[in-house]
């Protein structure tokens, strides 16, 4: 029960904070060696979304010039620099969708229009031609317009949302965590931009 | 029949030209974003300040590798919206689009 509650309020305070890493300011980032990721779990919504996560950490590691590598159980190796510390990065998949709708209220103006009928007739008399009539009639008829208001325009969309944790292996300490989410047309996109912004902010600590 | 088949083509035409957002909305259910941003930079006209249009908009531009122009697409969805989970979605794309240049 204690520990469900202290669960609850880690993620709650981990929401909280929002684009605020936690950092634990007395922990020393530079004598690190290097970082261990964990397997990630699968998010319920898509199988194999775990090892996408794991692809995309390492891929974003290696893109910022660290050395990566694989195990033969599955863990990947960040390798930082010449420290002692080790450090062990988990990540936990907290929305991984590619069709939330997004329902788009919209309405159009119909700014109306002017219509003008002109009708020319003319009464041409053959017995006598200066008698000739030429009647002419004109109708305008005006639209006022009108606005119509449709119900929904759906689309849908990806959202990606991690919360990335990590600790000390020796000492098992939590250094440093922060949650990241991030929208978009495609899936795939949207889960390497959600990973890079996690990824990107990780880099700057041992830089 | 020549009226019928005629309020048939005009009721085609005209809901055509009257719906460039819904337009927008079936051309990303399909996938074709270069029609899709066509008909939102229609949409936009009739709609200049819906922040829907622009989110719409900036996510297109994201699709089809456009960071700068998908930048000014969400600057105007935060601009134009009330809502504070669209501007807080305007401002991480934002921020995650300066950081990837």
């Amino acid at each position: 029960m204690q520990s469900n509650l202290k669960f609850i309020l880690l993620i709650y305070f981990l929401f909280s904070c929002y684009n605020n890493p936690a950092i634990k300011s007395s922990y020393n980032f530079f004598n690190v060696k290097s970082v261990e990721v964990l397997p990630i779990e699968d998010h319920s919504y898509l199988q194999g979304s775990g090892k996408m996560i794991t692809n995309s950490i390492s891929h974003n590691f290696l893109k910022l010039g660290f050395d990566v590598n694989q195990s033969n159980d599955g863990n990947n190796f960040i390798f930082i620099g010449n420290g002692n510390k080790k450090l062990i990065l988990s990540c936990l998949i907290t929305e991984f969708t590619d069709s939330e709708l997004i329902i788009v209220p919209y309405k159009y103006e119909n700014r109306g229009y002017t219509e003008t009928v002109l009708n020319q007739s003319s009464t041409d008399s053959k017995k006598n031609k200066k008698n000739a009539d030429l009647l002419t009639t004109t109708s305008t008829k005006t639209h006022g317009g009108s606005i119509t208001e449709g119900s929904k325009v759906e689309y849908s969309r990806a959202k990606v949302g991690i919360i990335l944790t990590m600790k000390d292996k020796l000492t098992g300490d939590l250094v440093w965590s922060n949650s990241y989410w991030y929208s978009g047309l495609e899936l795939h996109k949207t889960t390497e931009s959600c990973v890079r912004q996690g990824i990107s902010q990780l880099g700057k600590l041992f830089n | 029949m020549k009226k019928l088949i005629y309020l048939i083509i005009n009721i085609f035409l005209v809901g055509k030209e009257l719906d460039p957002l819904k337009q927008a909305s079936d051309a990303i259910n399909s996938g074709l974003y270069v029609n899709a941003l066509a008909y939102v930079i229609e949409a936009q006209k009739l709609e200049p300040f819906n922040p829907d249009v622009y989110r719409m908009k900036a996510l297109l531009h994201e699709s089809l590798g456009e960071p700068k122009k998908a930048i000014i697409a969400w600057e105007k969805c935060k601009k134009y919206s009330d809502n504070k989970e669209i501007k807080s979605e305007a401002q991480i794309h934002i921020k995650n689009l300066e950081n990837a240049k």
